[in-house]
């Protein structure tokens, strides 16, 4: 055991060095305050919920944010936990509130036109941030508008070479809810096969699914279904 | 069969001589359905690219139709080789968004249940992982001693794995007869065998051949990819959910983060063994506390976020009218949204949920330790020998269940 201690106390070349802060509760007010110094104009609005700090930044902001916030002394948010996209379209009314709106719908239509010509936002982007310096974490949004289309979908920058994390979750993200990480070296789904139809986790898409799904029986399909195998 | 493979590959594109080859998603060694492609410059590994999604089974799209309380039910099957943690971790990101204090009894019970969950999902990892080595035998020590937790399992949730013992505000019922002798014989038996496993493996030449250098990640790397748990501390950095945000009343517990450096599958090992006393460490002392708080409550007081007792059902109408109420309608937290994250067995298990103050999540997403890890993989395979991929794969520790949620 001596052997692999004493290794570790020389092996501190790492840039990310060994700097440890005794457990504390983190204070969320004055992360707060430090958040806005840090992000300056970036930041759109910042609070407190549930115990966790949630920053907002405009998309167009998001790799920019993202930097600051891994770089800036005494934010340090090294890790990326997870990220992730969440659907803002309301489910329908009465007991039944969690029924799928039909995408052919003309309610669904009606209630795309009206939130676009609102400019009310269709996702939020989530990214979970955490540093493993000082042990706080914040959570960064940024909304998304619906585009009007299935054809075109909306697009955010990757912050996949900030974080290596991202490079899943945005393939994830663009597989469940359709949403394009402009950029990103590798987008394709990762979850569903290639030749899915449509996104699962938007909230129009019916939870029994549009029709049966089938990979095919022929070596072509099989083949095809594979065509380029990531590599 | 290479151009079957990759029909729009040119030979070019592949580098001359290398051969592509598709591991999985049928590979006894891949812990599940992963599917690993890879490139071979001989035996050398150029580029190892993991495909998943054999096991999606749309968990998240499923919680969205389903309330808070029967959502438990999903979680558990999602990491099926620690399924207390799952629980564990949602009912914490459900119990963030309500507010309120977790009995002490409740977060004793919790602790346990999650230190022994933390330990059946290391023999398995264990066993499996020594049998991808060729040492078989530690496979059968490892399911054994598993056998004792389950059925500790078994006696306290009712059920061999599929628990939902755990519960929003606390958990199901209080400890049944016999739990804590079964507690205390199961913690006599485990040092000796930990002693006889490390025994085994610790300075066994074939297993430190075939471990000791291999999978190396240098620790801006494990950390730009966000890997937690043994893989995080086995790369040096001293990181462990339990001890930094403590939850459960785990600040009340005395216990060691073990760290080793060299970031390799050996070191990983070592954490994780090292990890496993610490947990027996945990589980006395938690054994010390129930006995302490015998016949205090393991669940909330509130009249809206937890059932009513089964006596007072048939006491009064009030009570038949919330049980029923409870159990069909569901509860309706505050619009909001929480993360809430556990150290589970394989890194850091998180819910992140929306709810909008209905009975129905609007939005649960899981930060799977395994989805995280994994994407790594690529990174640890390349410029290593195809054996080594298998070792790899190992010293992950992936539940695919998880993986593909």
């Amino acid at each position: 055991m001596s052997m692999h201690e004493e290794k570790g106390a020389s092996s501190s070349g790492s840039t990310i060095g060994q700097v440890r802060v005794p457990f504390t509760p983190v204070d969320l007010e004055a992360l707060q305050v430090k958040l806005g110094s840090g992000l300056g104009s970036l930041l759109e609005a910042s609070h407190i919920e549930n115990g966790a700090l949630i920053a907002h930044v405009r998309p167009e902001n998001i790799r920019a944010a993202l930097e600051a916030l891994r770089d800036t002394d005494g934010l340090q948010l090294t890790v990326m936990t997870h990220m992730t996209a969440v659907d803002l379209l309301p489910m329908g009314p009465g007991p039944m509130a969690s029924q799928a709106i039909d995408a052919g719908s003309d309610l669904y239509a009606k209630l795309q036109r009206e939130r676009i010509a609102a400019g009310e936002p269709r996702f939020a982007v989530v990214y979970e941030l955490f540093s493993h310096i000082y042990r706080h974490r914040v959570r960064v949004k940024a909304f998304l508008q619906d585009t009007g289309s299935d054809e075109v979908l909306p697009a955010i920058d990757t912050v996949s070479d900030i974080y290596l994390t991202a490079n899943w979750h945005e393939r994830e993200c663009y597989d469940l809810f359709g949403i394009d990480f402009t950029g990103h070296p590798d987008l394709r789904r990762i979850l569903l096969p290639d030749r899915w139809d449509g996104y699962p986790l938007r909230k129009e898409y019916p939870f029994d699914g549009k029709r049966a799904w089938r990979l095919g029986t022929t070596l072509e399909d099989a083949v095809q279904a594979d065509s380029h195998l990531g590599l | 069969m290479s151009t079957l493979l990759a029909p729009n590959m040119t030979v070019e594109e592949r580098g001359a001589g290398h051969i592509i080859v598709n591991m999985g998603p049928q590979h006894p060694s891949t812990h599940g359905v992963l599917r690993v492609v890879l490139e071979l410059d001989g035996e050398t590994v150029v580029r190892c690219v993991p495909h998943i999604g054999y096991l999606h089974t749309g968990i998240e799209k499923l919680s969205e139709y389903h309330n808070y309380i029967k959502n438990i039910t999903h979680y558990c099957r999602m990491d099926y080789l620690s399924p207390m943690n799952n629980e564990l971790a949602y009912c914490l990101a459900v119990e963030k968004l309500i507010g309120g204090e977790i009995p002490a009894r409740a977060s004793y019970i919790r602790v346990i249940m999650s230190e022994l969950t933390r330990v059946i999902s290391h023999m398995i990892w264990l066993g499996t992982h020594a049998l991808d080595m060729g040492a078989s035998s530690v496979f059968f020590y490892c399911a054994t001693e598993r056998e004792k937790i389950i059925e500790l399992y078994e006696m306290i949730g009712g059920q061999r794995m599929m628990t939902s013992y755990i519960r929003v505000g606390g958990v199901k019922d209080d400890t049944p007869e016999g739990f804590e002798e079964g507690l205390e014989a199961w913690l006599g038996d485990f040092m000796p065998f930990m002693d006889m496993i490390e025994g085994l493996l610790n300075e066994n030449p074939i297993w430190k051949e075939r471990t000791q250098g291999v999978g190396v990640l240098d620790q801006d790397t494990v950390i730009s990819y966000g890997l937690m748990g043994p893989l995080l501390r086995a790369a040096g950095v001293p990181q462990d959910v339990r001890r930094d945000e403590p939850y459960c009343r785990y600040e009340e517990f005395d216990f060691e983060v073990p760290v080793e450096y060299e970031g390799d599958v050996y070191a990983r090992y070592r954490v994780r063994m090292r990890e496993l006393r610490e947990s027996h460490k945990i589980v006395a002392q938690g054994l010390q506390k129930l006995r302490e708080t015998r016949g205090m409550p393991v669940m909330w007081a509130s009249d809206e976020f937890a059932p009513p007792k089964r006596q007072d059902i048939y006491a009064d109408i009030e009570n038949l009218i919330h049980h029923f109420k409870y159990w069909t309608e569901g509860m309706k937290p505050p619009a909001g949204e929480a993360y809430a994250s556990i150290e589970s067995s394989k890194g850091e298990l998180g819910f992140y949920v929306v709810s909008d103050g209905s009975a129905k999540p609007v939005r649960v997403k899981v930060r799977g330790p395994s989805f995280v890890n994994l994407a790594a993989l690529g990174a640890m395979c390349e410029g290593h020998l195809i054996a080594d991929v298998v070792a790899v794969i190992g010293s992950i520790d992936i539940v695919l269940g998880e993986v593909d949620r």
